[in-house]
């Protein structure tokens, strides 16, 4: 999987006549690839536009720019069939595992539902079904519940195996711990890796949690409004995080260990308003090494090795 | 159905009905509505089902007595039993006309709701053009251009009313849409019509039972409206409103042509206005869980 | 000792039966500390806070228990008085910040009313328009403590207009305007990124140290509680099952649930394998008779399942469980 330039811009309508009045700048010139049985952490916060790239990935929306490359193949502009066909290799799993599922239907009617209408598994749906669950660590018995009758973490596994009914080469993972208990996320990541482990699915981890990214992903990308400014292996960025963004992320995560004694980088300011374009560099309002360049020229992408990119003027 | 689920089943029923029993009026309003359902399917077995057409000028016009309960019309028909007799035509209408009304507003609203854009903008201004007009005064120039009959006037109540579950429906579209289910399904390569049908429909219900409920009353008051000015059926059908209508030019001389109808269009619209009020209770799902 | 919750038992009335959401619950609170209230989803945390507020829905019903609040029982206390003591002795900050500011209304109007109602010294000037006036001036005031960027152009906006983070700070600003004893924090951080969230603490930490108040620290996030908590309350089951010096409890923890729920902590300072708690929590409509956390214990014992452990206090720390009465 590879995406280069990736842009997204949603119209805002105002006025009587429905007029687009500006733009949500979501997505503004995304770039990276994803090699097979791989994981990559996508990391930014609420509006940093990461959602939006898993959702341009999986096609549930046109990007405005730019291209998305699957297997070599340019998936941008599928439609009809080939949309379809695309559709059993590119799979996502949502964020809230609840509202995901419909609540009316039981877990098997939902399995069925997806093998039926692309036609596979056919006459032994039902087995496959049970063959499904048990891959997530579920049983027969689950078959016939509704989704309010089962437990967040047996929610999020159905929601896992709804998206591995296809066999998927490609999953988007949108915060898939985020509306689980603490003692139950390690269990849906552990899950999540034995399966990439065994069936060398990919993943695009997309979260705002930094510890889900280190405990499962090998690379991390960090997204500032719609733009990545820093992307490395994963212990690399913990271990020498190059960004002021990065480094006030990391220092800002609370940890659960009382003797251990941090400096935290408090920044000032909010998270800039997504409906202002972008002038040159997006962090210059909040960031303490703030330059005059800064406020002048878009930073360029500075390669330190080892893949580790960082965009900032401090680096140059 | 598992042994959990028709547990679950039963819970559900029986917490609607503790809820139901503290409404008096919601059980007024169901027992009004069962009875007025049992006529419309027994009534030809409690009363002589030929009444209609016995016409006997010896009795015509007698006040209610002993004989004649309700006392007798303009042609000596038995009043008492024509009302029952008439059940069924009421309820009849008011269940057509509801549910084509709703079939109608299904289709047209799932497409505008779901497709949104451009299909939606035709389809929602053509709703308006239908809103615009009063709905009685719509009907009554739809029925009279039809001309006078059973059939003609539920068609014209069909064309007033679809338009407004078009609305609903579509709204609820709207909203269900942009729900994580809908992008999950989508995402799963399911068609637009399982999606619409099997995904989004099931969960738009409970509003479109509760605005059924309420507007039955409306249909019944509606139908009898028009059959009163003269738009309904024949005589021979004796439709509450037709009869009514035909008890009015002996307002003074036999009042109880007119009341007694009029009484029994009343309670029936009341009976499905509170039972729907009930429903509201026991399916907002802010009560529940 | 400003709060001390004793035995606190409530009970919700819903359709699958009387759900027992608090069984016991017994914590105290200093004066001048900040005490975590840690715990999963359905442990009883929020109820608590609702409880303590009488906020509770009309089909929940305080059973049993005290909480007495400056020497006052306030399960006591009829809807009047809890009114005079709400907003001005004990102040709320909730997670989401809509439940509290009047969409329709200015930020000034919500600041004028609260100030109007309850401080004592704008409420001795006798002209209505010297008392706004005086309202505007503290509610600049403490705009400018939350280092609110041009308050006086904030107190003319609508809630929806302010960013989340922005939002959070005006409710800072409205529950430390009238000095209260206590505030409560129910997950007040929760809805923010962290680079906000981390604003807001130290925003928090500041006032509470400049005017000495009590905070009740509602959350999931056991990092938090380590970091800005003095002492911590865990809860499970609708009780606190291990109460003490946030340091020993996180570093040395007693109760096997507490153990557990750090073990099942994904963390970013050390490289551990997290190991998820087995089991799910307890059906509060049925719950068992002994401890709640038995089916999911590693080191259960029979007494487990026959009764719930008394209280043991083992170096400062108070534990529920049957691994350390035994002893």
């Amino acid at each position: 999987m590879e995406v280069q330039n990736l842009t997204k811009h949603f119209p805002i309508l105002g006025g009587i006549l429905q007029r687009t009045v500006g733009y949500v700048y979501a997505v503004n010139g995304v770039n990276f690839s994803i090699n097979k049985g791989e994981t990559c952490g996508l990391v930014g916060e609420s509006g940093s536009g990461k959602t939006t790239v898993g959702k341009l990935i999986v096609k549930l929306l046109e990007p405005t720019k730019g291209k998305i490359f699957f297997e070599k193949n340019d998936v941008t502009n599928l439609k009809g069939s080939d949309l379809k066909l695309y559709r059993r290799s590119v799979q996502m799993v949502f964020q809230d595992p609840y509202a995901s599922l419909n609540p009316r239907m039981t877990v098997k009617d939902m399995l069925v539902e997806v093998m039926r209408s692309h036609k596979i598994y056919e006459g032994s749906e039902y087995e496959y079904a049970i063959k499904l669950l048990e891959r997530v660590g579920m049983s027969e018995e689950h078959l016939y519940r509704y989704p309010h009758e089962l437990s967040g973490g047996q929610r999020q596994r159905v929601v896992i195996a709804r998206a591995l009914c296809l066999d998927p080469k490609f999953i988007v993972l949108d915060e898939p711990t985020a509306s689980l208990d603490v003692s139950v996320q390690a269990q849906i990541l552990d899950l999540l890796k034995e399966l990439q482990e065994k069936y060398n699915y990919s993943y695009l981890l997309i979260t705002h949690n930094l510890a889900v990214v280190k405990y499962i992903s090998k690379k991390i990308i960090v997204m500032y409004r719609g733009i990545v400014v820093e992307k490395a292996e994963t212990n690399d960025l913990f271990k020498e995080p190059q960004h002021p963004y990065t480094i006030s992320l990391l220092s800002a995560i609370p940890v659960p260990d009382p003797t251990l004694v941090r400096k935290k980088i408090i920044l000032k300011g909010e998270p800039p308003d997504p409906i202002e374009p972008i002038k040159a560099c997006p962090f210059q309002d909040r960031c303490p090494y703030v330059m005059a360049i800064c406020k002048e020229k878009s930073p360029p992408e500075i390669d330190l090795g080892k893949g580790h990119i960082v965009k900032c003027w401090l680096k140059a | 159905m598992s042994k959990n689920q028709s547990k679950m089943f039963w819970l559900d029923i029986k917490f609607a009905f503790s809820l139901i029993k503290k409404n008096k009026l919601v059980v007024l309003g169901f027992i009004i509505v069962l009875i007025f359902i049992f006529l419309a399917i027994f009534g030809e077995f409690l009363v002589d089902p030929k009444t209609p057409s016995k016409i006997d000028f010896k009795n015509k016009l007698l006040p209610p007595s002993r004989d004649h309960i309700f006392g007798t019309d303009d042609n000596g028909r038995d009043i008492f039993s024509l009302i029952i007799l008439g059940a069924k035509y009421d309820l009849f209408i008011a269940v057509s006309v509801i549910s084509f009304s709703i079939l109608i507003g299904i289709i047209i609203g799932s497409i505008s709701g779901y497709f949104g854009g451009i299909v939606d903008e035709i389809i929602m201004r053509i709703t308006d053009i239908f809103l615009a007009f009063p709905g009685l005064v719509l009907a009554m120039a739809i029925a009279s251009v039809l001309g006078r009959s059973f059939t003609n006037l539920m068609l014209a109540l069909i064309i007033v009313w679809w338009s407004s579950y078009a609305r609903v429906i579509r709204g609820q579209f709207i909203s269900e849409r942009e729900k994580p289910y809908v992008s999950a399904a989508k995402l799963l390569g399911l068609s637009n019509f399982r999606i619409m049908f099997r995904h989004i429909l099931p969960n738009t219900i409970y509003p479109l039972l509760i605005l059924a409920t309420m507007d039955m009353g409306g249909v019944i008051l509606t139908a009898a409206g028009l059959s009163f000015i003269g738009l309904g059926p024949s005589p021979f059908e004796p439709e509450w409103g037709s009869l009514a209508s035909s008890g009015s030019i002996y307002l003074f001389q036999a009042p109880w042509i007119m009341f007694f109808p009029g009484i029994s269009i009343l309670l029936a619209s009341l009976g499905f206005n509170l039972v729907g009020d009930g429903l509201r209770d026991v399916l907002d799902p802010r009560l529940r869980r | 000792m400003l709060l001390k919750v004793e035995n606190l038992k409530v009970e919700f009335y819903t359709y699958r039966g009387v759900v027992h959401a608090l069984n016991g619950v017994n914590f105290h609170l200093d004066k001048g500390e900040i005490l975590g209230l840690a715990g999963e989803t359905g442990s009883g945390k929020s109820v608590t806070s609702l409880a303590i507020q009488k906020l509770l829905p009309p089909n929940a019903k305080i059973i049993s228990g005290k909480i007495l609040f400056d020497g006052i029982d306030l399960v006591e206390l009829n809807e009047d008085e809890m009114r005079k003591i709400r907003g001005k002795r004990i102040a709320t900050i909730f997670q989401d910040p809509h439940t509290y500011l009047n969409p329709v209304f200015r930020i000034e109007k919500q600041f004028i009313d609260v100030l109007l109602a309850h401080d004592p010294d704008i409420k001795k000037v006798e002209l209505k328009k010297e008392r706004e006036k005086l309202a505007r001036a503290k509610a600049i005031e403490m705009l400018k403590m939350v280092s609110m960027p041009a308050p006086e152009r904030i107190l003319k906006m609508f809630p929806h207009e302010l960013s989340g983070g922005m939002k959070q700070r005006v409710l800072l600003a409205l529950a430390f305007s009238l000095n209260p004893d206590l505030i409560i924090a129910d997950e007040a951080t929760t809805a923010l990124d962290v680079t906000i969230q981390s604003q807001i603490l130290d925003i928090m930490e500041k006032l509470r140290r400049g005017k000495n108040v009590s905070i009740l620290f509602i959350t999931h996030d056991l990092g938090l509680i380590a970091e800005n908590c003095q002492r911590i309350a865990i809860m499970y089951g609708g009780r606190v099952v291990e109460f003490g010096d946030v340091k020993k409890v996180l570093t040395n923890p007693l109760h096997p649930y507490t153990q557990g729920l750090i073990n099942a902590l994904l963390r970013i300072d050390k490289d551990i394998k997290p190991v998820s708690i087995p089991g799910t929590v307890p059906d509060l409509v049925n719950l068992p008779l002994g401890c709640p956390f038995y089916s999911r214990c590693a080191y259960a014992l029979d007494e487990c399942n026959k009764s719930f452990p008394e209280p043991v206090i083992v170096d400062g720390v108070r534990v529920n469980c049957h691994l350390f009465a035994r002893k």
